[in-house]
């Protein structure tokens, strides 16, 4: 079992060092496009070699605390002092915090969406799918206009009213907890409540979907053998509903796993409606960084952060689903 | 059910072929020349919706001359004074305007060269005067800023101007001559009332026609959508039961499948703009991105078709442990033969069934790729951008912005959606008793 796991994730990360290098090959040849240069230079692989080295560096640079370089140069009895911001400098002063602040923004925010949506979507999905009736009912058309429409479009409905209407949760994160910590009363609910309207965001749109995908693997199922033996056996309700639960839920994995991207960028989305200054923010920057300035390494930084998420991501469902599959336990 | 489906469809196609046709070209190519717009109120609903409640419109007057004079009539029967009046003369010299209320009272609002164009409303000294002349209690002017200075002007007499507004309905007589002298019939200058609604679909923060986005973007989304969800299925069918073919090529195109799969796609997507798109600066502010719709549609496939890809695997994987494969593998069958004569049949409602499910997801994407300023052409992700470009301090969530969009887009997905399902039922779903038979 554990060989499997490490030569599952194993796999996963030879993947993830491609997806870098495709990143940082897209990135450089925009870079190129952009600045007037050839394209087609820009990708031979020793100037793409350098790119990738300098995108890293920026990438690992940019947690570098220090926030500008000063260069004195004394010519003919005056000196010149230039102050050269580093990569730490250019993100927050573009972003507005710390990368690591950044990333940890962004990973509470889906973590904990990620962990209400699992929790109340394979409920509702396991009780619609298996006893119908009114979750069933309403499921069934909240579903699917779910997963149409966007998520902003909700973001927006959830902004209105709570923000707009009701006054209820702050809009602006930032300006949220500016204004807290200059009143000093900074506390982990300032952050928490800042956080809520994109957390609720991503929570509401994707517990529909996910609740559906349990719901349709568990009407699949419940026609199995196994389950009608139970029901005439006269087993409890909730005993069949954690067996089923048990039955369908390395396929759910499966789907939360590639769900993931899916879910990262509603999160960008959210993050920049909201003003979070997370790695959606960063990503943003840096898109616009790269279209007037012609420099890719921001966009870089973000892209390689995501792919990271997603290479966690994967490995640990892939971990989980290892682990929670029968059939994959049975041939380990 | 279907049949109102089809008929969504159908009315979203015919939009996509009418609805350019409905929008003055200026404004498309203008959208992101924030002066092109300073004639229009900003942040004002639609004009259907200020009819309800009794906003006065926007328009422009058409002037009279009169003995050297030109006189605008304006029908005011609205429950709150316009947002400005604007005057654009179209000669330099020296002129004297005047409007004349239902009452017949004469006010004098300007005497003196006008720079360019002229706003009412910033007239502090004759709002004043005015202010002082008919309103009980007598407001101040920042009062009068922040409540808008022409309720002086259209308030009746003797009343409360700033916080309890009685409108004096009737028609207003705006005055327009030479403060030396009468005007000749061709200097007719243009005078617009910024009404408090606007057009079909109203403004945004700009000022920009919410119709012009709205209506000349149907093109555009509906051929990336269609087209990009239409490359998707196809591209994803290929990759998909190719590459779980057990030879080189078949192990190639796995690994392609998986990278892509494995790959953000928001920011594959922006890189992919960029390198494709034709790009512009527009004013040395705004880089505008042209992009071939059929271009876009691509980008919008190769980005979703490494999970697409996934799923038609994982399908055909499936299909491959059934027994009668089996079978057939024993009876000397080759793996495209299999692929051919087995699989297909099950993938191709499957692909059908993709595209109807993609449609609404790709429109999705593009309106998002508009959060991020990454609009390539003009689609409706051009309108997504505006509240970002205004930015968050500036953001107002205005309904007729985001309700047209939100309902199209519900609607849209709802027809292809059930569509979808309507393949899933008919083809997808296998009854259990042909379960047991496998």
């Amino acid at each position: 079992m554990a060989k499997n796991i490490v030569s599952s994730i194993f796999r996963e990360f030879i993947i993830f060092i491609i997806v870098v290098v495709l990143l940082s090959t897209l990135i450089s040849s925009a870079e190129a496009r952009l600045t007037g240069k050839s394209v087609e230079s820009a990708v031979q692989p020793g100037k793409l070699l350098n790119k990738t080295r300098e995108y890293l560096r920026f990438s690992v640079k940019v947690f570098n605390n220090k926030t500008m370089n000063i260069i004195t140069i004394t010519k003919n009895e005056s000196t010149f002092t230039y102050y050269v911001p580093t990569p730490h400098g250019i993100y927050t002063s573009w972003v507005g915090t710390t990368p690591g602040k950044s990333i940890l923004l962004t990973l509470t925010i889906m973590t904990l969406s990620l962990l209400l949506i699992l929790i109340f979507g394979a409920l509702w999905g396991l009780r619609a799918g298996y006893r119908g009736g009114l979750p069933d009912r309403i499921l069934s058309v909240l579903g699917p206009s779910f997963s149409a429409i966007p998520g902003w479009f909700w973001a927006v409905v959830l902004l209105w009213v709570l923000w707009w209407k009701l006054s209820v949760l702050p809009l602006s994160y930032l300006d949220y907890v500016h204004r807290a910590s200059v009143e000093g009363r900074v506390t982990i609910f300032t952050y928490l409540k800042g956080l809520s309207l994109p957390i609720l965001t991503l929570t509401l749109v994707n517990i529909p979907v996910y609740a559906m995908t349990v719901r349709n693997l568990v009407v699949r199922e419940k026609s199995e053998d196994y389950v009608i033996i139970d029901i005439i056996k006269g087993l409890p309700d909730r005993k069949i509903e954690r067996k089923l639960l048990r039955v369908v839920l390395p396929s759910f994995l499966t789907f939360t796993s590639y769900s993931f991207l899916n879910l990262l960028i509603n999160d960008m989305a959210v993050e920049v409606l909201f003003n979070v200054p997370g790695i959606g923010r960063a990503f943003l920057i840096g898109a616009w960084i790269l279209l007037y300035k012609g420099r890719g390494d921001l966009l870089f930084f973000a892209s390689l952060v995501m792919s990271v998420m997603y290479f966690l991501n994967t490995s640990i469902f892939e971990a989980l689903y290892l682990r929670l599959d029968p059939r994959v336990r049975r041939d380990a | 059910m279907r049949r109102l489906s089809v008929l969504i469809i159908a009315f979203f196609i015919a939009f996509a072929v009418i609805g350019p046709h409905t929008v003055v070209k200026e404004n498309v190519e203008n959208w992101n020349n924030e002066t092109y717009w300073k004639y229009n109120p900003a942040g004002v609903p639609p004009e259907w919706y200020g009819e309800f409640i009794g906003l006065p419109k926007t328009e422009w007057l058409h002037g009279v001359y009169e003995n050297g004079s030109f006189v605008y009539y304006y029908d005011f029967h609205y429950n709150k004074a316009p947002q400005d009046i604007l005057i654009i003369p179209n000669l330099t010299r020296s002129l004297k305007i005047s409007i004349i209320d239902p009452l017949g009272r004469k006010y004098l609002l300007w005497n003196g060269i006008i720079p360019g164009s002229l706003k009412v409303g910033t007239l502090t000294s004759s709002i004043e005067e005015i202010a002082d002349e008919k309103c009980v209690p007598k407001p101040t002017w920042s009062q009068l800023l922040f409540h808008n200075p022409l309720k002086a002007i259209f308030s009746k007499p003797g009343t409360d101007c700033v916080f309890n507004f009685v409108p004096l309905k009737g028609t207003y007589r705006i005055v327009i001559t030479g403060s030396y002298g009468g005007l000749q019939p061709g200097d007719e200058p243009r005078v617009r009332i910024l009404g408090l609604s606007y057009g079909r679909l109203g403004t945004d923060v700009y000022g920009r026609d919410v119709w012009t986005g709205f209506a000349y973007g149907a093109r555009q989304t509906i051929i990336i959508s269609l087209l990009g969800a239409g490359i998707l299925a196809l591209l994803s069918l290929a990759l998909g039961s190719l590459s779980v073919i057990s030879t080189r090529a078949g192990s190639l195109i796995n690994v392609i499948s998986k990278i892509l799969a494995s790959t953000p796609s928001l920011p594959l997507a922006v890189i992919l703009v960029v390198l494709l798109g034709r790009l512009e600066v527009v004013r040395m502010t705004t880089i505008k991105i042209q992009m071939n719709p059929y271009a876009m549609a691509l980008v919008v496939a190769i980005v979703f078709i490494g999970t697409s890809s996934r799923k038609i695997r994982s399908i055909v994987e499936e299909e491959l442990r059934r027994g009668y494969i089996e079978s057939s593998k024993a009876l000397g069958a080759s793996p495209l033969q299999i692929l051919r004569l087995h699989v297909l049949p099950v993938l191709i409602p499957y692909t059908v069934y993709l595209f109807s499910m993609s449609v609404p997801g790709v429109i999705a994407f593009i309106t998002l790729l508009g959060f991020f300023n990454v609009v390539p052409g003009f689609n409706w992700g051009t309108l997504m951008s505006t509240p970002l470009m205004a930015g968050i301090a500036k953001y107002v969530p205005y309904w007729w912005q985001i309700v047209p969009l939100g309902i199209s887009l519900g609607a849209i997905a709802y027809a292809f959606i059930d569509l979808g399902r309507t393949v899933e039922r008919k083809f997808l779903e296998r009854p259990k008793t042909l379960k047991t038979q496998n």
